[in-house]
């Protein structure tokens, strides 16, 4: 059930006991953080390492095999440009893969059915100096750095497939962004290998989180929490939405948000049909109504927090949105248990949604979360059945040009008996600031 | 998440629809360093409505179109993931969960195909967008990102156009490869050709606009990041709280989200290179690198700053970064238009190499603007036959990392004028930039 705090105690006590202001003081907050997974190089100081630890990530890869014997695929092959697909492989470092410079580059991880896996890493620079990094920041040992376009990666790929002789056999294709133009490469470069699309099989084995990346998760949820309050507390008459975007984005990363880090907001009321909008310079003013929303990645998992706030009286149809959101949000919490078609969820919360008068949420009330923000199948699967370890995004939301922006959100995760939320921000209807 | 149309490294181009938009003078502003806060620092410039025009559209458009004709092409297909050579041709800026693909023909209208992440997103596309049409494509069923169905509705579209036979030039310098292979499979007649050079020939010589957008991202770096690093790089402070404070004074004054810091702080002899912040203090001596890279509008410039936190830091640091400086200094003196770019690539090179070094350790430059890295790389194969022209926006940074020994740069963007090369930063160049 949602938290009933006040505002106030709210306020006092997450912000008292987790925040420690980020000000111009240079107070830095304190968040305590899970353990590191364990040094595999004297490097390890100086480069990141993975974010879980090597058993959990053999476990993993036990997991995809035990799939892969299911579905009869000798090999997988699994590519990222923007996608963090191959993050869940054994990639750990999306400085590597260019993503600072915005210049994202092609990563593919090949895994055998059995035998160690090869990570194909394009750079901007192949320069070896980089290899002690690829290497201290991945499990997968076989680092093969490529510089040049990302055709050669391919190519390589295409060689080691042959090399391991499984060049007649039945290779799977995931990653979900270019892997449908893979199909006709390798068509041309193998032409007696079988490759078939993975992706379906490797979203449902990602959409279930273990004990490591939950912790992972409730400390991403954590930093989002503490830039939220910061965040409440600034927000005022006049202040400009890049003071406010500047602030949640200076509280995450100092809190511990990596590069990927980000957030989105939506000023109204306006004809705007976005929930979301452009930073633009503007000055925030009494009556207006912001949707705020944190998106901290820490040690690659992600997890979001959208509050909707009030500068000032709450008009009638936005409380009319905010009491159906704020009912669709614990209809759909109500059902949420293992053993249900994740369905039910968004359907007990439109329901309870259109009780109140309104036909539809404006945009999906929510989607699997983890390495990517969104992973795996839609939340009206139904054939998506709900277990322990599961987490989702779950926002109910309402535009209305003109006269209504509003979301209200949790991150569920799914426990043996229920859910519990992530987020300690209590996903009350609308804060009256 | 409901995200916009844009990333949050893309967001910036649309900035320009609140061209408008104040900085502030809230008391708590926390982000702005100390002289900073005292200087007044002007919104970003008128230019950011223009390039979100109808009208400015148009002639981006027809300018592609030109050389389309010139390489004797029918059609051209910008497809991309990281890179944003669709923004380019559109105005419209993929991002994993909403991508694209845009189809320019050389005698027609223009189209972009999109999956947009609601009917709303793509009504907010309408108004910006500079091609002829907008086609919202049903979205793959099981990959959010996914751009077949893109390629599906530009072959169809193709026919459409009775184009099955046509000469379609692929472009977007990342994925555009695979095409062909697709193009064998579902519209045989057709002729492919290679067209990331005919696309990217247009792309790196600016306009007055693009040159307006990428000196207002320049004045960002100087005034505003630069006296924040002066402020915040002190022996025991918490990198990540020195790069909240420097990224967070860019985004207030302006920079759009997709603005980008890199940082790599350590000692000189760490073999890093924007290695990012790790909760590492920092310490007497250590060498920081990092690079503030503003966006404005989807334009953006950057430089690198080599710090030094004291002056007592290893002499094989300080001989480094001499030699480095002194390539950076024969760099300038040979960008001259005319020019072609490769021996200048080769001369850098060489230079370096003649004082024991083994050359640069990343790319000595490139072309710099839409995208981060514009066009080919620089190396001799990726510019051959490239010959320096006006208002060619290049960013250069002769560097040199040795792991044990040094890591340092002499980084700077330029404009490329009839009178040679102007230093868009206003910071004198240094080998190395002390900090107390």
């Amino acid at each position: 059930m949602p938290n009933q705090s006040t505002r106030r105690q709210f306020l006092g006590s997450v912000g008292g006991l987790i925040w420690g202001g980020l000000t111009t003081t240079g107070v830095i907050p304190i968040l305590a953080s899970p353990p590191r997974a364990s040094a595999t190089s004297i490097e390890s100081d100086l480069f990141p390492a993975p974010p879980i630890s090597v058993a959990a990530f053999n476990q993993r890869i036990a997991r995809i095999r035990s799939q892969m014997r299911t579905d009869k695929l000798d090999c997988l092959m699994v590519s990222s440009v923007l996608n963090h697909a191959v993050r869940y492989l054994g990639f750990f470092d999306p400085e590597l893969q260019g993503r600072a410079s915005g210049s994202s580059q092609l990563v593919s991880v090949l895994l055998p059915l059995e035998g160690d896996p090869v990570l194909f890493l394009q750079t901007f620079t192949a320069a070896e100096y980089l290899r002690p990094r690829a290497e201290a920041s991945s499990y997968v040992k076989d680092v093969r750095l490529v510089g040049g376009d990302n055709q050669k990666v391919l190519q390589l790929a295409a060689d080691q497939i042959r090399s391991w002789r499984l060049d007649s056999g039945r290779l799977g294709l995931a990653g979900g962004e270019i892997d449908w133009a893979e199909h006709l490469f390798f068509s041309q470069l193998l032409p007696c290998l079988d490759h078939v699309e993975a992706n379906s099989m490797l979203n449902r084995l990602r959409i279930i989180k273990d004990d490591e990346e939950i912790g992972l998760m409730r400390h991403s949820a954590a930093i989002g929490d503490s830039a939220m309050v910061e965040v409440e507390r600034y927000m005022a008459p006049g202040v400009t939405d890049r003071e406010l975007y500047a602030r949640a984005m200076a509280s995450m990363i100092a809190a511990g948000g990596e590069e990927d880090t980000f957030v989105l907001m939506g000023i109204g009321p306006n004809q705007n049909a976005m929930l979301m909008e452009l930073i633009d310079g503007r000055t925030l003013s009494k009556g207006n109504v912001i949707v705020y929303e944190t998106l901290p990645f820490y040690r690659l998992y992600n997890t979001e927090l959208a509050v909707t706030f009030s500068l000032g009286p709450v008009s009638a149809m936005q409380k009319r949105a905010a009491d159906a959101c704020q009912a669709a949000y614990e209809a759909g919490v109500a059902v949420t248990k293992p053993g249900i078609p994740v369905s039910n969820v968004v359907d007990a919360a439109l329901a309870a949604f259109q009780e109140r008068g309104f036909p539809s949420f404006t945009h999906t009330p929510g989607h699997f979360i983890g390495l990517d923000n969104y992973e795996g199948p839609s939340l009206r699967s139904h054939d998506t059945i709900l277990q322990k370890g599961m987490i989702f995004s779950f926002h109910p939301n309402l535009v209305i040009p003109g006269q209504v922006k509003q979301e209200i959100c949790g991150i569920l995760l799914v426990t043996d008996h229920g859910v519990e939320n992530l987020s300690q921000y209590p996903p009350r209807g609308i804060r009256v600031v | 998440m409901h995200r916009p149309r844009f990333n949050r490294r893309d967001l910036l181009k649309t900035t320009a629809l609140a061209a408008a938009g104040m900085a502030s003078n809230h008391a708590n502003t926390f982000g702005q360093c100390g002289s900073a806060k005292t200087t007044s620092f002007p919104d970003p410039p008128s230019e950011v409505a223009t390039l979100y025009s109808k009208e400015y559209g148009h002639r981006r458009v027809t300018k592609i179109q030109d050389a389309l004709r010139r390489a004797n092409l029918d059609a051209l297909l910008v497809s991309n993931r990281g890179l944003d050579y669709i923004g380019y041709v559109s105005n419209f800026h993929p991002y994993p969960l909403e991508p694209g693909m845009a189809l320019v023909l050389a005698d027609g209208p223009s189209t972009l195909f999109v999956n947009t992440y609601s009917s709303a997103h793509t009504r907010a596309l309408l108004p910006i967008i500079w091609t002829d049409e907008l086609m919202d494509v049903p979205r793959d069923q099981v990959s959010e990102g996914s751009n077949q169905n893109l390629a599906d509705a530009c072959i169809q579209k193709l026919r459409d156009r009775k184009l099955q036979r046509g000469r379609i030039g692929l472009a977007g310098d990342e994925i555009d490869w695979m095409l062909p292979f697709y193009f064998r499979d579902r519209l045989p007649d057709a002729k492919t050709a290679d067209a990331n050079r005919t696309l990217t020939e247009v792309i790196v010589v600016k306009d007055e606009v693009e040159l307006a957008l990428i000196r207002f991202a320049q004045r960002i770096i100087d005034e505003i990041a630069y006296p924040a690093f002066r402020e915040n790089l002190r022996p025991g402070a918490m990198d990540r709280d020195v790069y909240a404070r420097v990224l967070a004074s860019m985004l207030e004054r302006g920079a759009n989200p997709a603005t980008v810091l890199l940082f790599d702080a350590g000692p000189a002899g760490s073999g890093t290179w924007a290695s990012g912040t790790s909760g590492r203090r920092l310490e007497r001596s250590d060498i920081i690198l990092s690079e503030p890279t503003p966006n404005i509008a989807g334009y953006q410039s950057e430089k690198m700053y080599t710090f030094a936190l004291g002056r007592e830091i290893p002499e094989s640091q300080r001989n480094g970064s001499q030699v480095i400086y002194e390539a950076y200094q024969l760099l300038m003196s040979e960008l001259k238009v005319g020019q072609e770019l490769t021996p200048i690539i080769q001369k850098v090179e060489s230079f370096i190499q003649s004082h024991g070094y083994p050359g640069n350790t990343v790319p000595v430059g490139h072309w710099i603007g839409t995208q981060n890295h514009e066009g080919p790389r620089f190396t001799v194969e990726g510019t051959r036959g490239w010959v320096l022209q006006s208002n060619m926006v290049m960013s250069w940074h002769p560097n040199v990392v040795v792991p044990g020994k040094v890591r340092t740069t002499c980084s700077t963007c330029v404009v490329l004028t009839e009178k040679g090369a102007e230093d868009l930063s206003t910071i004198k160049m240094e080998p190395i930039y002390y900090l107390p």
